[in-house]
């Protein structure tokens, strides 16, 4: 179908249904499609899109940065680079690096494992959904085959399917879900099948331009049948089980745990952490997770879609992707992120 | 092979060797081989133009230039598009101790060969060498000096205003991607070939043809950067076509994979030009001789908002926006 054929029969379904459809995409990647492509004016006054809870960086508790800026001086943090400039409740891990803390950056938690010196004491800081999830396990394999004793990994791993329960129990009502591809990768079309008891429509997408249209289009169709079946739009990727081989990995080395998501709180079974078997490999980085820092940001509000990033009252004034005061707007994906790059505009 | 000592920078004997036998014979200067303090030289102009570029660029050499192409490139594309034309330049060298002196004299010829290419003449320079470690291989400032040979065709900020077009001069951001591929070790080394090269001939046949209002090329920030400057310098919204912006299938596919943006990926050879719309038909056969990708992008909008809008294939509307994150190490 082309485009335009398509954006109009979109349009058209959704006049049909007769309603502003509100639309939540779960993962930041979607986010930055949505707004990169324009869809967030494309559509205006036709689907109200709201950012969900998808994107790690967003979600981590300032309490886990804090204990990882502690531990910096004494170990070697390792990283991926988009946590360095979260802000902790003092500083971030990119400020703790300039004051001498040890941090690196990794692209591969199992190339890292070959980085890390005999003498090192390191720190593997493991954030992220399923779809990061077996990179670490095989990276904590890597490091028990070859015997390294002076490697720990700091797991705040987490997993979709609680928080997104969580959230259409408590937080919202939405009309449809685009579901996140890059998770659904690993845990299959079978892995959202939770989503079908909440009678909402929902599809896995891919995340160029026109498989968020398809999505749309899938989502306004099964709106107008009632049909609440969970669809697949990504099926070049996301198989009906997913990747069984990485499945494996995460039964093998963790289990489930209860996880503190920004702007959902606690949410039991929404973390991954170490068997107890490998416990010898895990740092305790336990934290208070009702400690917050007073700030004005409202990052848990975006998240949870009560409000737009604009109606944030440090958005833009203070808090930018060059200075940012909260994870929405640290994170490319985040949702302040994408808003202040892409759509800032639109609120004038 | 012969590397870089700490003596080669000392003012001493070795000094003078290098100067002598390596730079001297590969500029082949008469202004510079006099080798007094300072260079004299006529320049016949009412209006004069100077500029000064640093290039730290790594890796040294990329495919489809090096640092010594893109130090005198740089400072003869911006002498150019500033409706100069270039004519002297200079160029200082800080080089790290152990620095392969065959590297050096790769990069110096490269310099001679794009000075003349460009027309420009190469007439004072300077050697430091620093101890290993205090640079990364070498660093070369280059300062030039364009005349004014036309005062009416120079371009100017205050010449722009709605419904004019905005053109540009070929396909965006292969310097960036090219710098990126050989940072990424993703085996595209081969196949993104930098746009590095001089401008100032396409522009001085363009200036000559037509009313120029504006011209900016597209360095750091690329193509997005280049034209929120200027839609803040000239408090004008400008509107971009997403379908007409050229960006080759191999930037694209480096775009891709490593989750960049074309708009803001670095050029060394590319300029955006705004004219009036009546202009356009010429522009392009003038800009197209030189860039078969050479075309028009967008417009210069009524509001006055200072921002960039881009249309998107699908319809939609976005910002724009200046970059906000380092995406290279050292471009240039």
């Amino acid at each position: 179908m082309q485009t335009t054929e398509l954006i109009w029969e979109i349009k058209n379904n959704i006049e049909k249904i007769g309603r502003i459809l509100k639309v939540v995409e779960v993962c930041g990647t979607h986010t930055v499609s949505i707004y990169k492509n324009g869809f967030h004016t494309l559509f205006e006054g036709y689907i109200d899109f709201i950012s969900g809870p998808g994107c790690p960086v967003c979600v981590t508790h300032e309490g886990y940065i804090d204990r990882l800026v502690e531990l910096s001086s004494e170990w070697t943090i390792y990283t991926f680079g988009d946590l360095l400039k979260v802000p902790g409740s003092s500083k971030s891990l990119s400020q703790a690096r300039a004051n001498g803390g040890k941090i690196k950056i990794m692209y591969s938690p199992v190339d890292a494992v070959d980085s890390v010196e005999n003498d090192e004491k390191a720190i593997f800081a493991a954030v992220g959904f399923e779809t990061t999830a077996p990179a670490f396990a095989l990276s904590l394999e890597k490091v028990i085959e070859k015997g390294l004793k002076n490697v720990k990994f700091a797991c705040e791993l987490k997993t979709i399917d609680e928080p997104l329960k969580s959230l259409l129990q408590n937080h919202i009502q939405v009309d449809g879900i685009i579901l996140p591809g890059h998770v659904a990768t690993v845990i299959g079309v079978d892995g959202f099948k939770f989503v079908e008891e909440f009678k909402v429509a929902s599809v896995i997408s891919g995340f160029e331009g026109y498989d968020i249209l398809l999505s749309l289009l899938s989502i306004t169709q099964d709106i107008l049948n009632e049909d609440f079946t969970v669809k697949n739009e990504y099926k070049r990727v996301v198989k009906k089980e997913g990747n069984v081989v990485a499945k494996s990995y995460i039964d093998k080395y963790f289990e489930r745990t209860g996880a503190y998501f920004r702007g959902l709180g606690l949410i039991a079974g929404g973390g991954l952490k170490i068997k107890d078997e490998f416990s010898e490999y895990s740092i305790d980085i336990s934290y208070d997770h009702t400690k917050q820092k007073d700030s004005l940001c409202r990052c848990a509000d975006v998240l949870t879609g009560k409000i737009k990033p604009f109606e944030c009252p440090l958005f833009e004034k203070v808090c930018t992707p060059i200075s940012p005061k909260g994870a929405c707007m640290v994170s490319q994906e985040g949702s302040c992120n994408a808003y202040f790059r892409y759509g800032k505009w639109k609120r004038r | 092979m012969k590397f870089i000592q700490k003596e080669h920078g000392n003012g001493g004997k070795q000094t003078y060797e290098l100067i002598n036998e390596l730079f001297k014979p590969i500029f082949d200067s008469e202004i510079l081989k006099r080798g007094d303090d300072s260079s004299i030289f006529d320049l016949v102009s009412k209006k004069i133009g100077v500029t000064t570029d640093s290039f730290v660029v790594k890796p040294y050499f990329f495919k489809g230039g090096d640092i010594g192409k893109l130090s005198v490139c740089g400072t003869v594309n911006d002498l150019a598009v500033s409706g100069l034309v270039p004519k002297y330049i200079t160029a200082s060298f800080i080089i790290e101790e152990g620095f392969p002196i065959e590297d050096l004299q790769k990069i110096v010829r490269s310099m001679k060969e794009y000075a003349d290419i460009a027309g420009v003449e190469i007439v004072a320079g300077d050697t430091k060498v620093v101890e290993k470690g205090s640079c990364d291989g070498i660093f070369i400032n280059t300062t030039g000096f364009g005349v004014c040979e036309k005062e009416g065709r120079l371009p100017s900020i205050e010449k722009i205003k709605g419904g004019q077009i905005v053109i540009v001069s070929g396909d965006i951001g292969r310097h960036g991607a090219c710098i990126y591929s050989h940072s990424s070790e993703l085996g595209f080394e081969e196949k993104i070939e930098s746009d590095c090269a001089p401008l100032n001939r396409v522009i001085n046949e363009l200036l000559e043809n037509v009313e120029v209002c504006y011209m900016k090329d597209l360095t750091r920030g690329g193509l997005a950067t280049a034209l929120n400057e200027i839609a803040q310098k000239a408090s004008v919204d400008i509107y971009v076509e997403e379908d007409k912006v050229p960006v080759s299938n191999e930037v694209k596919a480096l775009c891709d994979i490593l989750g960049l943006d074309s708009y803001y990926l670095a050029c060394e050879g590319r300029f955006v030009a705004v004219i009036n719309r009546e202009d356009k038909q010429k522009t392009l056969e003038i800009l197209k001789k030189y860039n078969k990708e050479a075309c028009e992008i967008g417009w210069i909008g009524d509001t006055k908002e200072k921002r960039v809008y881009l249309k998107t294939n699908f319809g939609g509307t976005r910002i724009l926006d200046m970059l906000y994150y380092e995406m290279l190490p050292r471009i240039c």
